[in-house]
């Protein structure tokens, strides 16, 4: 049973996480690809404030806090779905990444990480396909 | 398919559509398009809707703790939820009892988005339980009242016990304010629960009765009062309140047991279920004091529970005349 979305997480979880020892007579576990908190919560504050650093390279950072939670709600205006959202918001984040590695002040060591994250993830989801995780 | 017309009110009922009486008389007053926009309006259930289909699951952590702070802007309810914060916990400031009406706001706004999410996508979280042996008790028993508060999902646990138990589960509940509100609910509420509306006792009492005597199980949230529902007056937290007295009587009237179960959410997706020994009302000719002896324990029960989990107590009114003064 995998609880992760995100293949870095599925493969990290696949090689450390004890498997379910938890599991007992008095605990129900969903199985579900979203159900871990931690991998969840981490992913939405570092993609927060990836986004702040980002807007803040541009206006002041207490403005750049309450910016960040309008430009990332805005694409999912869409409509387009959960999963498709998920995907125009990487992209978005992948593009403005990409811009910022190359900028000049330490928002390029934010972007940078992104990227190599990135990066990993997607080495992760080919090694996760291979093993069949 | 038969014509929704010539149906029994009962199957009218069944089939999802709430009692007529509570329909007709949700259907009077206003309906002007600015209250969907109104704290209880629908508007607020549709953008719901639309973010748990919308919203990608590792972003929402960012846009719930936005929307929490939206909800602070809620004045009514943030000063219900503070006032009963300050008879819960005695002796705190106000400074902090905003903070904590904050994290209020937080649990309610995962809650229900869980239960937008479990309705709309089946998504059912992590279960855990204490007085597991009461729960289980329950489950194997025959007809039974479950008295429960305004915590956690209602609707995830009732779903839980439905699967579990196979009883047919009955949920009574105070209708929304909103009739465009209630007709939502109606039509985006889970398949597997039947959902009567207590608007008034009368209306209900009889068919709940049946419900339980044919092995059913009534939920009933017992923490709070609606006008037209008979009440007893209790004490919660040294203040003095009124409770329904509807579980009580129907309790002695099906020869059933109460049992007080509670569901808080205990994290991201995850539930715990707090089950605690069933009540028993004998029936007597005393039927004051009977009533005053179950609504003692239910009361001590239901402080316990809040007392350590407030910020799970989703009741944006005083509780208490004394709070609201």
């Amino acid at each position: 049973m995998n609880r992760h979305h995100f293949a870095l997480a599925r493969l990290i979880a696949h090689f450390v996480e004890d498997r379910q020892s938890c599991l007992s007579g008095t605990i129900l576990l969903a199985n579900d690809r979203d159900q871990s908190a931690i991998e969840n919560y981490s992913v939405a504050i570092w993609f927060y404030v990836t986004t702040v650093c980002y807007i803040a390279a541009v206006v002041p950072w207490l403005l750049a806090i309450p910016l960040a939670v309008v430009a990332i709600s805005l694409p999912l205006l869409s409509g387009a779905g959960m999963k498709a959202n998920g995907q125009i918001l990487m992209l978005l984040q992948f593009s403005a990444s990409a811009y910022f590695a190359t900028a000049s002040g330490p928002v390029k060591y934010v972007a940078w990480l992104f990227l190599i994250v990135f990066f990993m993830n997607s080495a992760a989801w080919i090694l996760a396909r291979w093993l069949e995780i | 398919m038969g014509d929704a017309r010539n149906e029994s009110p009962r199957a009218a009922r069944q089939r999802g559509a709430g009692s007529p009486a509570s329909a007709s008389r949700l259907r009077v007053g206003s309906t002007s398009w600015w209250r969907r926009f109104l704290a209880r309006g629908v508007f607020w259930r549709w953008l719901l809707r639309y973010a748990v289909l919308n919203v990608p699951i590792w972003i929402e952590p960012l846009v719930i703790a936005s929307w929490s702070l939206f909800f602070l802007l809620w004045a009514s309810a943030r000063r219900g939820v503070m006032r009963n914060l300050k008879a819960i916990k005695p002796g705190s400031t106000s400074v902090a009892n905003f903070f904590r009406s904050y994290r209020v706001f937080w649990n309610f706004a995962w809650t229900l988005a869980d239960n937008v999410r479990f309705k709309e996508s089946h998504v059912i979280p992590d279960w855990e339980f204490t007085g597991y042996e009461h729960f289980e008790a329950m489950q194997t028993s025959g007809g039974a009242i479950l008295l429960t508060a305004h915590m956690g999902s209602y609707d995830l646990g009732a779903h839980l016990f439905a699967e579990r138990s196979g009883h047919r589960i009955i949920m009574v509940r105070a209708p929304e304010i909103d009739p465009e509100t209630h007709e939502f609910e109606e039509k985006h509420r889970a398949e597997e629960l039947r959902v009567e509306f207590n608007v008034k006792a009368s209306d209900l009492a009889l068919d709940l009765l049946h419900a339980i005597r044919e092995g059913g199980i009534v939920a009933v949230q017992g923490d709070r009062v609606t006008q037209g529902i008979a009440d007893l007056p209790a004490t919660l937290f040294g203040k003095p309140t009124r409770l329904p007295a509807g579980p009580f009587a129907l309790a002695m009237a099906a020869r059933a047991p109460i049992h007080p179960v509670f569901i808080v959410r205990v994290g991201r997706r995850r539930y715990r279920v707090i089950a605690f020994p069933p009540i028993t009302i004998a029936p007597t000719r005393e039927r004051e004091t009977a009533f005053a002896a179950a609504l003692e324990t239910w009361t001590k029960e239901l402080e316990d529970v809040i007392r350590t989990r407030w910020y799970q107590w989703f009741t944006f009114e005083p509780f208490s005349p004394e709070l609201a003064e």
